[in-house]
């Protein structure tokens, strides 16, 4: 990982004393600064640390490339999709109009658009999540959870189906994105350059050289952290910032703009954070061996097993209850609605009796089938409830171990930022829902009164238009973690300098 | 000499404090996994027992109807959980646990466990195989990494060297005595894992287990050589170190996730819509896109009358719906086969790929033979998708074959009774042999091999050219 040559070291110490009497000759400049132009110009001559940076700048690029290869996938086929519904109702509307309204329809299954169910059941129509405008910031839960659904008369379980194809061995691995590249591997890149700041210079003999100009230890610590946060960021915050103008993101529009810099923030405080952990191992362990073993150490527990642990104990304290269950339950619930339909069909023209009265032909096959699903919906209803409960349990232990899992904190602020979170998928599922009801509400009442429609009722027909959440909230969640960052951060830093005091240079 | 060699490294390492520390957390957590994993296995093969035993109640319990009407109705197949997924639960919570099969169509599977999970999840599990994969191969740079680099720079491998000890001898009796210190974590946990096991009844896994336990010797043997060969050409103990680390990270857990990227852009998979109306457009018109349904709705009409000699439909000793039916369905299982067999070879190559980069990282060929050996591999989930299809299309035969020779002129008001229900045999999934999972992971076991072998061979090269 990180080593001086010893040709390397002689260079540094040479470099050191140059500019110390630089240092103290131009009394001008804060010994701060003066050691930090110091560091940046050790850090400059180390092979190992040029390689370093440049890995992870290879690889923030790669992230990103692949980040908006996957958006724009997912921007096409919404494109391709939403150009076969717009030609599909244009079909409707068009056949309507070429129509004798009062020309007999063939039958239930006629594919006749003045059929109510030709449209609501069969035809349905398309509710899409858009990929946010950040969304190539992280991949998130966006591969795996459906980002379009088909919604028709049908029951919720059929809205809820329609996953994108994908290998489930790169399910499985999951992507090369820019939020695990930041996660997992921005925190090896800022240990890996950190690990040594101070053993290593012990072990060459050049701290206690440093050490003898009128310069603290402190103050020495705080310059190297200083100049090694400002490379990988400025490395970090440059590369993304460029790729986002690159992939034509709109930062002129202000909530852009503010989830950007948010991003930004999050990073940031992220680095603090471990760079904390390296200043506790520097001013702890004395050996760079021992200290890159407690560094990987801390970065395992943290980013590795912490995650690991945390669901381990949100799945076995709120198990989500068992899908194969479910779908045997479901088919019984149908198979009982559907021996009792013809009782069935009285009750329900009794819960609304406004579709009883003029035009109800009890023996429609589509009022028959519509009753029997409005009963087996009311029998499944709280299982649905069950599964989304147990889920939102399992949120809340992860929310409550944030301080102990770092890593999740910025795994789940990132993906807010970038819209491929849960909770936006789970806003996009509430609203698809929600959707649906209008949508049944909408052909069902015609279906069930026999009403044929018209190529004004198609061209009015409910679509579906996702409401992004408030910023206000998603930005309110991601300062939250920003401020269950900073506490352990504060935290390992005073405990860092505080043991600094204690530090035997020699 | 050896023994003795043998002897003062085991004692050294089990003296460090953090080796200690390391091997109690590894073998807690291995502890840990396995009794979750024997758990879920548990949880998980009782749930699906019971949905079996549920969907056949419900088939065979169906009243009297058309059988095409019971077509329609269906049967669930439930995925049966491997007892190996102990071990590694591999891509099975990315893979829906359920299809519907019902007539005229192939159905996706359903419900993917992930699905219902939250991000944590991404994280990656708790198994064993994790443990096994990525934390053992970190104890043995923590035993290693210091065996030559640091008595080097204590002075001690001159001394050593000095007194005639030939580098071969040394670097053998330091690999054992690493080895024996492992062991001291693997032995103990090998054997709860045999026994705990046993205890789900994993005793018809006998072969799958042995193989497994040789790949896990060949992938320690190579990490063991990798940490003892940086050791030997390091000058300093933390240069060592540091160098087993860096290794360990770009090929843990750098290589698998950039692989997903490489593979999904080398062998590309259509997205579900493009899917689904490519195959659309096949069952609408001919496979080869060619004709129209009632352009091939009048050839098998006229194909038919002409089989049984006679002139109409209404002549036919059988039941022309039946035969459409059926005609129907082959028609449908052409397209099917044509667009998985596709999507699924698209599958296989992107795994071919992942496992040919094994030759770059170790890692990749293990967690592909363990997920391979416990079962829960993407090969054997197309095996299991296949066996469902073929089982649906047994199903929708039988139905069809009932209407065409006993509903002769009534067709549709034709009504079969619970008899035939209960003459279709239940669904019996068979995982595959060990044999034919390890056809599907050559490269894998010959890069694994490799690993090994290669490794051996580079720490000897290193040991003999080793400058104290």
């Amino acid at each position: 990982m990180v080593e001086h040559s010893s040709d390397d070291a002689v260079s540094a110490v040479s470099t050191q004393l140059t500019d110390g009497t630089t240092a103290q000759t131009r009394r001008v400049r804060s010994p701060a600064g003066a050691m930090a132009a110091h560091e940046w110009r050790l850090l400059r001559a180390d092979r190992m640390l040029r390689m370093v940076a440049v890995l992870f700048a290879v690889l923030l690029v790669a992230a990103l490339v692949n980040g908006v290869t996957w958006t724009r996938f997912q921007a096409a086929t919404l494109t391709e999709l939403r150009a076969a519904d717009a030609t599909r109702f244009a079909g409707y509307v068009d056949a309507l109009k070429r129509m004798a309204p009062d020309a007999p329809i063939a039958g239930p299954f006629a594919p006749d658009p003045r059929n109510p169910m030709t449209i609501g059941s069969r035809g349905g129509t398309l509710a899409a999540l858009d990929p946010a405008p950040l969304a190539a910031l992280a991949v998130g839960q966006s591969d795996l959870l459906p980002y379009y659904l088909k919604v028709n008369t049908g029951g919720r379980q059929g809205v809820l189906k329609g996953d994108e194809i994908e290998n489930p061995g790169n399910l499985l691995t999951g992507r090369f994105d820019l939020a695990f590249v930041i996660v997992a591997l921005f925190p090896l890149v800022i240990l890996a350059l950190s690990y040594n700041m101070l053993s290593g210079e012990r072990e060459d003999g050049t701290l206690a050289l440093v050490l003898s100009q009128p310069v603290q230890l402190r103050t020495l610590i705080l310059a190297k952290v200083g100049v090694r946060a400002l490379v990988v960021l400025a490395i970090a915050f440059v590369l993304v910032a460029a790729g986002l103008l690159a992939a034509n993101v709109q930062l002129g529009d202000a909530a852009v703009l503010s989830n950007t810099l948010w991003w930004f923030v999050i990073v940031a405080v992220y680095a603090a954070f471990w760079f904390g952990v390296s200043l506790l191992v520097n001013a702890s362990v004395r050996g760079s061996a021992a200290a890159a073993v407690a560094s990987v150490s801390v970065w395992l527990v943290l980013v590795v097993l912490a995650p690991v642990l945390v669901n381990l104990v949100a799945q076995t304290r709120y198990p989500t209850p068992s899908r194969v269950a479910f779908v045997s339950l479901a088919r019984s619930v149908t198979n009982e609605a559907n021996a009792v339909s013809d009782k069935l069909m009285s009750k329900y023209l009794v819960d609304h009796p406004e579709l009883a009265g003029a035009g109800v032909d009890m023996s429609d096959f589509w009022t028959r089938s519509l009753t029997v699903q409005d009963t087996i919906e009311k029998v499944l209803a709280p299982h649905y409830t069950d599964f989304e409960r147990q889920l939102e349990q399992q949120q809340a232990v992860i929310t409550g171990a944030r301080v102990l899992t770092p890593a999740l904190l910025v795994q789940t602020a990132l993906e807010d930022l970038a819209g491929t979170g849960l909770p936006r998928w789970q806003a996009f599922r509430a609203q698809t829902l929600a959707f649906h009801q209008q949508w049944q509400a909408f052909f069902i009442a015609r279906q069930v009164r026999q009403q044929k429609l018209t190529a004004a009722e198609v061209e009015a027909v409910p679509t579906f238009v996702f409401r992004e959440e408030p910023r206000s909230l998603v930005q309110g969640r991601v300062a939250t973690c920003v401020l269950w960052l900073l506490l352990p951060s504060a935290l390992l830093w005073g405990i860092g300098l505080t043991r600094l005091r204690r530090y035997n240079v020699v | 000499m050896l023994t003795t060699i043998i002897r003062k490294e085991f004692t050294e390492t089990m003296r460090d404090g953090r080796v200690r520390t390391a091997s109690i957390a590894l073998l807690l957590l291995l502890g840990g996994s396995l009794l979750y994993g024997v758990r879920q296995t548990r949880l998980l093969a009782a749930e699906r027992d019971t949905a079996r035993q549920v969907t056949r109640s419900h088939w065979v319990s169906q009243k009297p109807k058309n059988p095409h009407s019971a077509a329609h109705y269906g049967i669930y197949a439930f995925k049966p959980r491997a007892t190996l997924a102990t071990l590694d639960d591999g891509v099975d919570p990315y893979v829906g646990v359920t299809t519907w099969l019902e007539a005229h169509k192939q159905n996706e599977f359903q419900f993917r466990p992930a699905q219902d999970a939250t991000s944590a999840q991404r994280f990656g599990a708790l198994t064993a195989a994790t443990t096994l994969q990525l934390l053992v191969p970190l104890l043995i740079v923590l035993l290693g990494f210091s065996a030559f680099a640091g008595e080097r720079e204590q002075g001690t491998l001159r001394q050593v060297l000095s007194l005639g000890v030939r580098p071969a001898t040394l670097g053998t009796g330091k690999a054992l005595g690493i080895a024996a210190a492992l062991g001291v974590v693997l032995v103990p946990a090998t054997l709860f894992g045999v026994l705990a096991m046993t205890g789900i009844g994993a005793g018809s896994d006998f072969t799958r287990v042995l193989v497994l336990l040789g790949c896990y010797l060949a992938y320690y043997i190579a990490w063991l050589g990798v940490t003892l060969s940086i050791s030997a050409v390091a000058k300093t103990g933390r240069v060592a170190l540091a160098g087993s680390l860096g290794v360990w990270m770009l090929v843990s857990v750098l290589a698998p996730r950039l692989m997903t990227d490489i593979v999904r852009a080398l062998h590309p998979t259509p997205s579900a819509a493009a899917f689904a109306s490519a195959m659309k457009r096949d069952l609408d018109g001919g496979v080869d896109g060619h004709g129209g349904a009632a352009e091939r709705d009048s050839l098998f009409e006229a194909a038919v009358l002409q089989k049984y000699g006679v002139d109409s439909v209404a002549q036919l000793p059988v039941s022309f719906a039946g035969l459409s039916l059926e005609e129907g369905e082959r028609h449908g299982n052409e397209v099917f086969d044509k667009h998985y067999a596709s999507l699924w070879s698209t599958f296989a190559q992107q795994e071919r790929v992942r496992e040919v980069s094994a030759i770059a990282s170790p890692v990749l060929a293990m967690r592909s033979l363990s997920m391979a050996l416990s079962g829960t591999d993407v090969a054997q989930h197309v095996h299991f998708q296949s066996a469902a299809e073929q089982y649906r299309r047994q199903l929708m035969t039988a139905m069809n074959g009932e209407i065409t020779t006993k509903a002769k002129g009534t067709d549709f008001e034709y009504r079969a009774d619970s008899s035939t229900w209960a003459k279709v045999p239940p669904f019996e999934y068979e995982a595959p042999a060990v044999g034919w999972v390890l056809q599907r992971h050559v490269p894998a076991l010959l890069l694994l091999g490799f690993w090994a072998a290669g490794m051996v061979m580079v720490t000897w090269w290193s040991i003999r050219r080793m400058t104290p």
